[in-house]
């Protein structure tokens, strides 16, 4: 039998009949990981396919808003970095350890040149809010429905509150967002109905003072004014109320015109063209924030992977440094591969999805 | 570099799979091949995608990602000259995943109409 290999080489564990045998398992065992690994983000896939079905106008939307050349630029030094991992391979393989170890530290350079090209990328879209629809918390989501229990609608009530001090303290003259509107809200929640004319000429106001270079967060604070009338209200009170007067975002006191809107409907989605007509997204389809989820967490995991691919290219590197591979023994450096290679494949499909269609 | 099968003998004990032995190396020439294809194919589908197709863009460049996966998958992870069991491993999963997609999309369509029922009865846009 070729029991040779078993005394050759130091490399062969004991468990093994042979090298043969151990890289089999090894590669065997590699191709097992890549398959559920296919299935995790085949379910990612299924995500936004079905995402994508039902809502073709908010991924064409979504996918309007990435950058495609930086995603080429990426797509690009993946491939060249899975060329090198190949031709490390093929290094090895030959007992080239020193070409081994440049190539696998081009590789692994050329990791860090998709995660800081990534890095760039995400920082545009958190700078311009474009966000799943929960946002970060500190950055609002400018998709983000506009629900009663939103975070943006929570972060301006946060602002309006930090801005006057405590929550029960509305009712003085000395509040920064005009005591006027405060004081016009004050007497009882059926108000919204009426006073709406004063509220539809603040957010149109609002809306027209909305530029380019405007954080979504500033747009939040802006409609702080017509959120402090919520808290006004007694906190006891506050859950017999229609949820969309819980919490009015800037949207609903222009909902609430008498005659147009049945105040006694749960108001679940709330959109007002209106506002939504200037800049920061708000021209988005209803689903824009779908996108952006599946794309973050597409991205990410994605991103995550590449990390863990670098580590193990960087052991990989070490190794080679020590001149431990020959055409005896490469198995590491075939299999690390083929996980690098899994994660360039995956990018193959990620980034004309995401960015181009 | 490929002289570990050599011997007749071992050769003989050797699996199936391995009758070229187990070191194979890629040529070099594959290799620059491979990637050339794969960065043409790339600005390809970027360049596609800034001509309007209409439905024909998902499918062109699904197409293509396609086209540059296999290639990945056969020279760079050695698919095409290593067992047919690893080919057969991947295959296996992207079928599965082709199930999850498939049968999930026909489910999310046959509840569609009732969620966007429920959408436009609670949905207000402002007038």
């Amino acid at each position: 039998m070729s029991e040779h290999h078993h005394h050759d080489n130091p490399h062969v564990q004991h468990h093994f009949v042979d090298m043969d045998q151990q890289m089999e398992a090894g590669k065997l065992g590699m191709w097992l990981f890549l398959a559920t690994e296919v299935l995790l983000f085949g379910g990612l896939f299924a995500a936004y396919a079905i995402g994508r079905a039902l809502h073709p106008e908010a991924f064409e939307y979504g996918a309007s808003k990435l950058d495609r050349v930086m995603g080429g630029i990426n797509t690009l030094v993946l491939i060249f970095s899975s060329f090198t991992m190949a031709w490390a391979v093929r290094a090895a393989q030959k007992t080239q350890n020193q070409l081994c170890a440049i190539l696998l530290a081009i590789t692994f350079v050329c990791g860090c040149g998709f995660m800081g090209i990534k890095y760039f990328e995400y920082s545009a879209k958190f700078e311009h809010g474009y966000l799943w629809a929960a946002g970060t918390g500190k950055t609002a989501s400018v998709f983000e429905p506009k629900t009663p229990y939103s975070s943006q609608t929570l972060m301006a009530r946060q602002a309006a509150r930090d801005a006057n001090g405590v929550t029960s303290d509305h009712h003085g003259p000395s509040d920064d967002h005009g005591s006027e509107e405060g004081a016009s809200h004050d007497e009882s929640t059926d108000e919204h109905a009426t006073d709406d004319s004063s509220h539809a000429t603040t957010e149109d106001h609002g809306a027209e003072e909305a530029s380019h270079d405007e954080l979504p967060e500033e747009e939040v604070v802006q409609t702080a004014a017509g959120h402090s009338a919520v808290s006004d209200i007694p906190e006891d009170e506050r859950s017999t109320l229609a949820p969309a007067a819980q919490g009015p975002t800037g949207a609903v006191a222009e909902l609430t015109v008498p005659g147009t809107v049945d105040t006694s409907k749960y108001k679940l989605y709330v959109r007002d063209e209106k506002v939504d007509s200037g800049d920061h997204g708000h021209d988005a389809p209803p689903f824009a924030h779908l996108f952006f989820g599946i794309y973050f967490v597409m991205t990410g995991l994605h991103g995550i992977h590449v990390f863990l691919g670098m580590g193990v290219i960087g052991w990989l590197f070490f190794r080679a440094l020590r001149n431990e591979f020959s055409s005896k023994y490469y198995a590491p450096v075939d299999i690390g591969g083929l996980y690098w290679h899994l994660v360039d494949l995956i990018w193959i499909f990620l980034f004309p999805l995401l960015y181009l269609i | 570099m490929e002289s570990t099968a050599a011997s007749p003998l071992a050769t003989a004990n050797e699996d199936d799979a391995h009758e070229d032995g187990h070191v194979h190396v890629v040529p070099m020439w594959i290799l620059v091949s491979v990637w050339v294809t794969l960065m043409i194919l790339t600005v390809v589908t970027v360049a596609a995608s800034w001509i309007d197709l209409g439905v024909f863009n998902i499918w062109l460049a699904m197409l293509i990602a396609t086209v540059k996966a296999g290639v990945v998958g056969l020279f760079f992870m050695h698919l095409i000259w290593d067992r047919p069991f690893h080919s057969f491993i991947l295959i296996a999963s992207l079928f599965f995943v082709f199930i999850l997609i498939g049968i999930a999309m026909m489910d999310s369509f046959q509840y569609e109409p009732n969620v966007e029922l429920y959408r436009e009865s609670t949905e207000i846009v402002a007038p």
